[in-house]
């Protein structure tokens, strides 16, 4: 994980997105989130699908019904309260109850955020090493 | 002497050489060090002085109490953030201030316009114990990105009211000055630092070399005196061996000569018998006469017949003995060693051996037959000569008895040759067979039992043609016997 996140900054840095390492990324976060050992993914973000496609654990959904996690990149899409939704973006986790959960980036620094109500409400445990990520309020 | 000199001269100058590098590269890596060091304190002062500048600002305008001014106050929030974007350059990255409240840092303000952090969103920094403890010290830290190769260092300064860490103005800054000036200055100091180490092996090589060739000097000369003495003792070893075989040649000719004197003797009783029985008779006749009935020794006529007799009878005696004596004086003349070489016709020392031998050859009915073309004169040791003509006379007539041949003949023929005189030898004795004949001059090489033959005889007799005569002993098989053939130079 904190390998992972060096990476993400090294990369950060130097001011390119790159898919690999983003794959490596959401791939540690999703199997943490869903241990099953292969998740199904939804995103509607064309640059994100090629990330899921990357990742060994994570496989591609074509619907968001078929998905055991959702990724949202856009604002205004609301989907299914029963699946687990997890976002690119720090405004959409403030303003959509449903999302568990963030990954961006800040003053080119890497910002993975948990919130602990929604995580209970959804019955997720996460790793004692995502500890340090989990907050109880935005 | 110039391969010495420059010798000296490199060992001198190498260690010069790598004291020098070594000396380079270390200061050049102090004063690097040194720079860069400078260079951080400067650049961390001038940051300190910047974020204290804004501190002030940021204190005058909200009157002391900033983190409750600011919250309440979208507008000042906005104002200040447009002063702290104008502050952003290349240098200054990111220039923004969060504060804590009871778990997590929130951001108070950014003065970033493309990636603008809202007002009181939760800012997770990655090294969160760090964070938490300029905190608790309130006292300013510079936290560097090595992760990233030290590209970009925090500057972490803390705003504090009343002994509390209120909020915390955070720097982004470029640590580039200090890392360029290390892209420039490390391929120099890599290259002092190769130099120092090339110099170094070379210097060690060199210094092997020189042991190297120190030892091998050592050596070659021991080796040297070694194969001195080596050859110094091998001189030695030399002489005594070629002294040792001259003594054991002169033991050799002295046990053939003393097998050739057993023949001798035999010969000499050859040779003696019939003498010695004219004698006999001579003295039987005379008793015979002095008793004889028909002689009446009153009578003057009688006494004188048988005077007479015995005046005959003891010249017969007398003629018999000389023969003896000479026979004796011929033997004596062959067992005396020749101290001088002489030059005298081939003839000579065949007519002495045959003196000695043709008594027995007689008795053995083998024909002698001697053809004489030859008179030159020869320069040898005759006696030397006698004993090999006797030699390989002997051994013809041994061969002949032995193989029983029906009309036994001797050859001996002097002639002239390209190379001086030869006589050649020769018996109708069946020959040698091929498969020795290579070996007959090989010492105690005999093919007679050991009562008749020591091995010797034609061993020595070579030796004494080539070695001492100067001339050739050569033997080939022809028709139906055998051809010796001594060639000796003509004077």
């Amino acid at each position: 994980m904190r390998y992972l996140l060096v990476i993400g900054i090294f990369y950060a840095h130097l001011g390119a997105f790159d898919t690999e390492t983003a794959a490596k990324i959401y791939n540690t976060i999703f199997t943490a989130l869903d241990k099953s050992g292969s998740v199904d993914v939804y995103t509607d973000d064309e640059e994100y699908k090629t990330v899921v496609f990357q990742a060994p654990n994570l496989r591609l959904s074509e619907t968001s019904q078929e998905a055991s996690i959702i990724l949202q990149t856009k604002k205004g899409t609301r989907y299914h309260h029963d699946k687990i939704i997890f976002t690119t973006n720090y405004r959409i986790l403030r303003q959509n109850s449903d999302i568990i959960g963030a990954f961006y980036w800040s003053k080119g620094r890497p910002q993975i955020i948990f919130i602990r109500p929604r995580l209970e409400k959804k019955k997720i445990t996460l790793p004692d090493n995502f500890k340090k990520y989990i907050v109880d309020t935005l | 002497m110039k391969f010495n000199f420059f010798k000296i001269i490199l060992l001198i100058l190498l260690p010069i050489l790598t004291f020098v590098s070594y000396y380079v590269k270390t200061s050049l890596s102090t004063n690097l060090e040194k720079a860069r060091q400078n260079i951080s304190y400067y650049q961390h002062k001038e940051v300190n002085a910047f974020a204290k500048n804004i501190e002030e600002h940021l204190l005058e305008k909200t009157t002391n109490t900033p983190l409750s001014m600011l919250k309440s106050s979208s507008e000042l929030r906005d104002t200040i953030e447009d002063e702290l974007s104008i502050l952003m350059t290349q240098k200054y990255r990111y220039i923004f201030v969060v504060y804590k409240d009871d778990k997590n840092f929130r951001f108070l303000l950014d003065g970033s316009i493309e990636d603008k952090s809202e007002f009181n969103s939760i800012f997770l920094p990655e090294d969160m114990a760090v964070w938490k403890e300029v905190c608790h010290v309130k006292k300013p830290r510079i936290i560097e990105q090595t992760k990233i190769n030290s590209l970009w260092k925090s500057y972490l300064y803390p705003i504090v009211i009343d002994d509390k860490a209120v909020a915390f103005i955070v720097i982004d800054f470029s640590a580039q000055e200090a890392l360029k000036l290390t892209e420039i200055m490390d391929p120099i100091v890599n290259v002092a630092t190769y130099m120092n180490i090339f110099l170094l092996v070379t210097l060690i090589i060199t210094y092997i070399f020189v042991l190297l060739n120190l030892t091998l000097k050592k050596r070659v000369e021991e080796t040297a005196e070694e194969l001195k003495l080596l050859n110094e003792s091998l001189e030695i070893r030399i002489e005594e061996a070629i002294k040792e075989n001259q003594k054991k040649d002169k033991m050799l000719q002295q046990q053939s000569r003393l097998a050739l004197m057993g023949e001798m003797i035999s010969m000499i009783a050859h040779q003696w018998r019939q003498p010695l029985g004219a004698i006999s008779a001579s003295t039987f006749a005379l008793q015979l006469k002095a008793v004889s009935p028909k002689l009446d020794f009153s009578k003057e006529e009688d006494r004188s017949v048988f005077i007479t007799f015995l005046d005959e009878t003891l010249d017969k005696v007398g003629e018999n003995v000389q023969f003896l004596s000479t026979t004796i004086d011929d033997f004596r003349t062959f067992f005396q060693s020749d101290k001088k070489m002489q030059t005298v016709p081939f003839k000579e020392p065949l007519s002495r051996a045959l003196k000695i031998v043709e008594a027995s050859l007689q008795t053995h009915n083998i024909e002698l037959i001697i053809d004489i073309k030859s008179e030159r004169t020869i320069l040898m040791y005759p006696n030397e000569l006698m004993q090999v003509i006797l030699n390989i006379i002997k051994n013809a007539e041994d061969v002949l008895m032995y193989n029983n041949i029906e009309e036994p003949k001797i050859k001996l023929v002097i002639h002239d040759t390209s190379d001086g005189v030869t006589l050649d030898i020769i018996d109708n004795g069946k020959g040698i067979e091929e498969k020795i004949i290579d070996h007959i001059f090989d010492p105690y090489f005999s093919t007679k039992d050991e009562k008749n033959g020591t091995g010797l005889g034609l061993y020595m007799s070579k030796m004494m043609i080539e070695d001492h005569n100067h001339g050739t002993l050569e033997v080939r098989n022809i028709d139906d016997g055998v051809c010796f053939s001594i060639t000796l130079k003509a004077s």
